[in-house]
């Protein structure tokens, strides 16, 4: 299935397609104090300093300070609070 | 989910703990289980909060996540349906408060008359008051039309009127009647004639013969323009006569008032009583021991319960405040205050303007005499009809 995913993430790469139409995952931060997630796979870790989000393919750690989680259902996630990092592993 | 919301359908509060409650996070999410409120207690324990009637799926989806659930409360819904029930006394003082609000706003409590100018309250309130429209006259058996009907004609100084009703309030629009203006046909023939006795200063005349000069002296009521024009073929026609005649005259006005008067000084503390008024009926709490009015000022003041320009009930608490006062006898010390007095109606008499004043003092059996000696420079036209 993660395979499959990866191969049609990188034919619609090819075809210059958006790559979250394949279902990947895709990040907007707003000022620096609103994060959306989109196309998550769930949470790993939740904590006011550091909240780690799976991506299917790896993970999405966030730093920063009084993180919270606004909203979340299963393809989004809306985070507030002030972020420091954003790293993709 | 916002507050309101919340309150409507009602919230529970859950504390959740487990060795991953993000687990439990991600099932809620998965599964379309709105969760709000998070808060993080510690690595193991997570707070938040969720619609009431998505109570049962939360505790399916924990043990699934290895989680454990410990309700800490709710508001709104069901336990607030629970409270109210147990303060039955309240809900039945909301509904009781709320029908006699519906109630009272299908009466009249409150009345306002706008465009009132000459007229007294007193008299416009009774007409009204006979016509239907007065504190506690049911709203919609009202016609607007009969009660106008009635009020004009019970008084005629009115030109037109209407009442309009929002909530309690009855608004009643007021136009008195204006004087009727002199109406004359131009056919009419019309001397111009003296209004007072002067000097001819300058004459303008629109229509009419000219009979005065200027630096002649008339009399009142001597005819300065005729409306009797001469003609060489025909008899005499008549015209109305039209004419500005400047003259100047000599005024003496005399006022007399009382030599002394008795002013008001302050006698004490105010005291103050209180009344309720539901209706026509009035509750006074300050017994039947009402004080005699001698030598007090009384300040009313109304409170009615009511919003304005959104509803009015019959309910209007009375402050009376009695404010004693001592009258002791004080100097007229102003004929300066008579003088102004005087010059204002000179000013409104004539048709001009005043071109010098002087004054005299005089003081008789505690009378005081203020005179008034004024040249003026007026219009002393006046049209008068030829009667045949």
């Amino acid at each position: 299935m993660r395979k499959d995913t990866a191969r049609f993430s990188d034919f619609c790469e090819r075809l210059d397609l958006p790559a979250e139409a394949a279902g990947a995952a895709k990040l907007t931060i707003t000022d620096g104090k609103q994060t959306l997630v989109e196309n998550h796979r769930g949470l790993l870790e939740y904590g006011a300093d550091q909240i780690r989000v799976s991506t299917g393919r790896g993970q999405i750690i966030l730093r920063g300070s009084g993180l919270t989680l606004g909203a979340m259902s299963d393809r989004e996630l809306l985070i507030r609070g002030r972020l420091l990092s954003a790293e993709w592993e | 989910m916002n507050r309101i919301e919340r309150r409507i359908k009602g919230a529970l509060r859950y504390e959740l703990c487990g060795v991953q409650p993000e687990a439990l996070l991600n099932a809620c999410a998965l599964e379309g289980l709105p969760f709000s409120e998070l808060e993080i207690v510690d690595a193991y324990t997570l707070r938040l909060t969720i619609p009431e009637d998505e109570r049962a799926r939360l505790e399916a989806l924990a043990p699934r996540c290895r989680c454990e659930l410990r309700p800490l409360g709710g508001t709104g819904g069901r336990t607030a349906r629970r409270a109210l029930r147990r303060r039955w006394p309240l809900l039945l003082a909301a509904a009781l408060l709320l029908l006699g609000l519906l109630v009272s706003s299908l009466f009249i409590w409150e009345i306002e008359l706008i465009g009132r100018e000459s007229l007294s309250r007193g008299l416009l309130l009774r007409a009204l008051e006979d016509a239907g429209v007065a504190p506690g006259a049911f709203r919609p058996g009202l016609d607007a039309d009969e009660v106008r009907s009635r009020v004009l004609e019970r008084v005629p100084e009115l030109a037109w009127m209407t009442v309009n009703v929002r909530g309690s309030r009855a608004s009643v629009l007021l136009l008195e009647r204006s004087d009727k203006p002199e109406i004359y046909r131009e056919k009419d023939a019309a001397d111009v004639t003296a209004k007072c006795a002067g000097i001819v200063r300058r004459v303008s005349v629109l229509n009419g013969r000219p009979l005065v000069r200027p630096g002649q002296a008339v009399l009142r009521g001597e005819t300065l323009v005729s409306g009797v024009m001469d003609s060489l073929t025909n008899a005499p026609r008549g015209v109305r006569a039209r004419a500005e005649v400047l003259a100047d005259t000599w005024y003496e006005i005399t006022a007399l008032c009382p030599a002394g008067r008795l002013k008001e000084t302050d006698g004490g503390t105010a005291q103050r009583r209180y009344a309720l008024v539901v209706g026509k009926t009035r509750v006074n709490f300050y017994g039947k021991g009402g004080k005699a009015l001698d030598g007090y000022d009384k300040i009313i003041r109304e409170h009615r319960l009511a919003v304005k320009g959104l509803f009015s009930t019959p309910l209007c608490l009375v402050c009376e405040e009695l404010r004693p006062y001592e009258a002791r006898a004080a100097a007229f010390s102003a004929p300066e205050e008579l003088q102004q007095r005087l010059f204002g109606e000179l000013n409104a008499q004539i048709r001009g303007e005043i071109v010098s004043a002087s004054f005299s003092v005089s003081e008789g059996d505690a009378l005081l005499g203020v005179s008034l000696h004024a040249a003026c420079r007026e219009d002393i036209a006046k049209t008068v009809d030829i009667i045949p």
